[in-house]
């Protein structure tokens, strides 16, 4: 019988996506355990989905036991539901300091510290896990995840790949370590993880994305729009596939066909920045310098911070004579992060 | 290769079977016979022009063309046609005749698949033309059979340079200069100041000095014409150079300095000769000879060009064959010592002709004009850069700048930005045109954005962004210093000495004159030395002014306006030259040849007179320790001077510290100006 309640996991990992509840058995209640009562009501109610009534009860349970720390926990957890964040760390707080081995509160807390946009703190909270159960693969690829968001892409390889040991058919844990060893240039590597996490979940589609992405870094344009072409089948109405295909059909020289993909992820979504700038590019290869004018300046007015767009426009209006205009957007590029908008300008008798 | 060798024949040979040799003969046409008379005439004149020696191919080609509007189906007229074409200034206008020859008749001319090679090489048909030429290998022990061997090697090798330079096209827009410097005659031959305020060209228009046609050679005599750019950046209408410069013969300009205040011109004089001519105030002397060091009796000079120091000149010359590579080669002179012209070596230099040198105002790069090297046909242009004691492998300017035909006579603006050279394009106003090249620099790839979902459990997508690779600046590492010297109180033009001193090295580098008419001046500063620049006059006091250009420094250009002062009394100047350790009152060794400028003024040009040497500093810090620093320098100065052999009676210092500011010290410029050494006239 478990110790403890686990009123949630994490939805998104797959792994303990259900609560999985217990209640304390009656027969071994003592005469006057009301607070043990209110308890199992709270948590009956929560698996009913009713948070607000779950709360009343796990109140009651703490009104009448103040040192009831699963009582704690199940309502920090029930607080969790309801996005009531800080609440929620609050009685995680309480739940660690009354029983501070019980891994699942610095869980709890941590998931709860993340949602509050802390990472820092979570990330800490998720190491107490790793330390008081190390087999628990989701605080590995949790802690992994955060490491990767800061960009710490060594440590969260070495979590991932944590998590895949602790629990071989942890897909997403297989995804994720395949995403920390492209930023670290293993893409080899990457190919085989990403392929590892389709063998194990084929529905993880994001990964013929990525797996197509990698591709591309090792110059296997056809293979990636296969699997760009195979993410599509999945998922027709997805603007980002078309933006991938369409980047490994550029890399391959195929412009006009980059073209076309740009043109069909646009009529999903008219206001996609990216592939109006992406295809002012491939207007800019086919000299249809024009267009690439026009698609550029519609990405700049989405994003007037878009530096790739005013490089790319720079480009097309060098080639359409308007010197000064590309001055001017290589310039901006180069004020917004793209330095080489500076050689560029220096190359072109800008003054 | 055998695939282009093929379809050719086969195509020629289909053609083949659906036309035939039309003779000149009253069979043929019987019922015109008045166009057979005007077409044999026609004929009986071009013949007369083509089988003269030498064959005068120009004057025979409009009969002929005459003739073939009658028959167009002649072998032996299509073939001539295309041969005269192919020694015209359009040569790939030969190809189609040239086809229908050999259509007509595979046995027209023994030379007709050499002809058709050229035909198709010269139309940039790179691997057509090799075919072709591989079929006109000349028989074994054919007359002449290794000479002709050698050709078609290297017509060969041509091609295959063609083919990969193709491949990989210079990012450049090319365009006509216009009508205000092109006409339906030939222009050619362009030249610059580095800053392309002017441009002298060679024309055979008409309205020339001679205004006469050449009986020879046909066309209007050549003359010089000058072209200024407006202030709105167009060239504006061009002006004959006038009869000083321009007689009734030839006259063709091949090199401006880049100040344009000397050309130098070709001049047929004994095998053709180099002269040159100095603008003084408006108007040009008489061209005079650049002497036996540079013109031999017996050989060909057709090209110069000036180093932006003025001491050295590149010219091109035939001559001297026993330390020639062959043909015309490139030498260079130093004009002002005594030695001989220097072989610019076989780095440059091929057995092949070199001809249309152009010396960068960046002092180290030359670009030429070779039919050796990787050139795709004819003369090519090259750019090579002195590096390290020794020029670097020439590098072929590349397609489309150079082409099949003769590319020559290149000149580049001090940005590195235009290049000017004459070419027969689709746009000409007819013949030969100048027309202006714009480099746009190495390839500019555009940058995509992806975004991905790196992370399965994170619902947003991670926009990633492929980087653009770093790319090369490509700038000159030259700076243009321009303006006008005047009198400070008259502000009337000066004609004034400006002389470039190597500060680190204490060294004269070159010295130039300001136009005594306009004042106006220009050197080229290539970047990596620290620059004193020294203007005088005599009856003013000098004026100096810093350039300190690291290596590297990229291209700019600068206007400063000079006026002189006279030497009166109370009359100040800025030792801009003159340098201290910071914050201490000790000299730097680069202020030796300022001190030493200052040495000669006091004690050879002008014994009686008196002067004050101050120091001025900016107001940071404590004025008191300013002002204090500033009588230091001042005494370091006159300490020099002193030391020196001028007499101590006829120097006072003083230290002005921040108490007679240039500039406002709000500013880094301002503050710059502030710290300074003066020196003031008390009495001469």
């Amino acid at each position: 019988m478990k110790q403890y309640l686990f009123l949630f996991g994490c939805a998104l990992t797959g792994f303990a996506a259900q609560a999985q509840t217990d209640t304390v058995r009656a027969s071994t209640l003592p005469p006057a355990q009301l607070a043990e009562k209110y308890y199992n009501s709270g948590v009956a109610k929560f698996n009913d989905k009713s948070y607000n009534a779950a709360i009343q009860d796990f109140d009651k349970a703490l009104a009448t036991k103040p040192d009831f720390a699963k009582a704690y926990y199940n309502r920090a957890a029930t607080r969790y539901e309801l996005k009531q964040y800080a609440p929620a760390v609050q009685d995680y707080n309480e739940a660690i300091r009354l029983d501070p081995s019980t891994f699942t509160a610095w869980y709890g807390r941590a998931q709860a510290k993340q949602a509050q946009n802390l990472p820092a703190e979570a990330e800490q909270d998720y190491s107490k896990v790793t330390e008081l159960k190390p087999d628990y693969a989701a605080a590995w690829y949790d802690r992994g995840a955060l490491r990767f968001e800061k960009g710490d892409y060594q440590a969260a390889l070495q979590d991932f790949t944590q998590a895949t040991k602790v629990d071989p058919k942890y897909a997403y844990a297989w995804h994720d370590r395949a995403s920390a060893e492209r930023q670290l240039g293993q893409t080899e590597a990457a190919v085989r993880d990403y392929t590892e996490a389709l063998r194990l979940n084929p529905d993880l589609h994001v990964a013929l994305l990525n797996r197509a992405a990698a591709k591309r870094r090792l110059k296997d344009y056809k293979g990636a729009a296969e699997d760009y072409s195979d993410y599509l089948r999945r998922r027709t109405d997805d603007p980002v596939g078309y933006l991938g295909r369409a980047g490994a059909r550029y890399e391959a020289g195929e412009y006009q066909a980059a073209v076309d993909d740009l043109t069909q992820a646009l009529k999903l979504r008219p206001d996609y920045a990216l592939a109006l700038n992406n295809r002012a590019a491939a207007y800019q290869q086919l000299k249809n310098y024009k267009a690439a004018e026009a698609d550029a300046t519609a990405a700049i007015n989405l994003n007037a911070q878009y530096a790739e767009a005013y490089l790319n426009r720079g480009h097309a209006r060098e080639m359409l004579r308007n010197t000064g205009g590309a001055c001017a957007d290589w310039r901006k590029a180069a004020e917004l992060g793209i330095t080489a908008g500076t050689a560029y300008a220096a190359n072109s008798g800008c003054e | 290769m055998l695939r282009y060798l093929s379809a050719s024949l086969l195509l020629l040979a289909a053609l083949h079977g659906q036309a035939q040799n039309v003779e000149f003969t009253k069979d043929e046409f019987k019922g015109d016979k008045e166009s057979l008379k005007n077409a044999q005439k026609e004929l009986k004149e071009a013949n007369s022009w083509y089988e003269t020696d030498p064959p005068r191919y120009e004057q025979a080609l409009p009969h002929f063309l005459a003739a073939q509007q009658v028959n167009p189906n002649n072998a032996q007229l299509n073939f001539r046609i295309g041969h005269c074409y192919l020694n015209s200034t359009y040569k790939s206008k030969a190809l189609p005749y040239l086809q229908k020859a050999y259509q007509l008749d595979p046995q027209v001319d023994a030379r007709i698949r050499y002809m058709l090679g050229r035909g198709l090489h010269l139309n940039a048909r790179w691997e057509e033309a090799i075919a072709e030429y591989k079929a006109a290998q000349p028989a074994p022990g054919a007359k002449n059979a290794t000479a002709q061997q050698n050709d078609i090697r290297k017509k060969i090798q041509e091609c295959e340079s063609g083919l990969a330079l193709m491949k990989t096209p210079t990012r450049a827009f090319i365009d006509n200069v216009g009508p205000a410097i092109n006409t339906p005659y030939p222009e050619y031959g362009p030249v610059i100041t580095a800053d392309e305020s002017v441009m002298l060209f060679t024309s055979r228009r008409d309205g020339g000095v001679g205004d006469e046609k050449d009986p020879f050679i046909g066309g209007y005599f050549e003359d010089i014409w000058q072209s200024v750019k407006g202030k709105d950046g167009q060239w504006q209408q061009a002006k004959n150079l006038g009869p000083t410069v321009n007689t009734k013969g030839h006259d063709a300009v091949v090199a401006l300095s880049p100040d344009g205040q000397k050309l130098v011109t070709y001049v047929e004089d004994g095998a053709g000769d180099l002269y040159e001519a100095d603008l003084k105030g408006a108007a040009w002397n008489k061209p005079g000879s650049l002497g036996r060091r540079i013109n031999g009796g017996q050989s060909h000079e057709s090209s110069a060009a000036y180093a932006p120091n003025g001491r050295m000149l590149y010219f091109v010359s035939n001559g001297s064959p026993e330390s020639s590579r062959g043909g015309h080669d490139i030498w260079r002179l130093d004009v002002e010592g005594k030695g001989k012209a220097e072989n610019l070596g076989s780095v440059i230099n091929t057995p092949y002709d070199e001809d249309g040198i152009f010396v960068h105002p960046d002092g180290k790069t030359i670009y030429f004009s070779s039919q050796g090297h990787n050139s795709m046909g004819g003369y090519d242009i090259f750019k090579s850069e002195w590096k390290n004691g020794q020029w670097t492998k020439p590098e072929n300017l590349g397609w489309p700048i150079n082409t099949p035909d003769d590319d020559v006579f290149f000149v580049l603006s001090a940005s590195g930005r235009h290049g000017y050279f004459a070419s027969s394009r689709d746009d000409s106003q007819g013949s030969r045109d100048i027309y202006m090249i714009t480099f746009l620099g190495p390839e500019k790839p555009p940058v995509l954005s992806s975004e991905e979902p790196l992370l399965a459990s994170r619902a947003a997508p991670v926009r990633q962004t492929l980087l653009a690779p770093a790319v090369p600046i490509a700038t000159a590492q030259v700076t243009i210093l321009k303006g006008t010297v005047t009198d400070a109180d008259s502000k009337q033009p000066i004609e004034a000495t400006i002389e470039l001193v190597d500060n680190a090295l204490n060294q004269s580098i070159a010295s130039f004159k300001s136009n005594s008419q306009s004042g106006r001046y220009l050197v080229s500063l290539p970047s990596g030395v620290n620059y004193g620049i020294v203007v005088r006059k005599e009856g003013y006091l000098f004026h100096s002014e810093n350039f300190d250009l690291p290596a590297g420094a990229a291209y700019s250009e600068v206007v400063k306006d000079i006026p002189l002062k006279k030497l009166d009394v109370g009359a100040k100047v800025v030792l801009n030259n003159i340098f201290f350790d910071f914050d201490k009152a000790t000299l730097r060794k680069e202020s030796t040849a300022e001190l030493e400028r200052l040495v000669q003024l006091m004690t050879t040009e002008y014994p009686a007179l008196r002067i004050e040497i101050s120091g001025h500093t900016d107001n940071v810090g404590k004025a008191e320790y300013n002002k204090d620093l500033s009588l230091r320098r001042a005494k370091a100065v006159v300490d020099y001077l002193t030391a020196h052999g001028v007499a101590a009676a006829r120097l006072t210092s003083a230290g002005y510290g921040d108490t007679q500011p240039v500039a406002p010290n709000t500013t880094k410029e301002g503050r710059q100006l502030n710290r300074r050494t003066e020196f003031k006239v008390v009495a001469k």
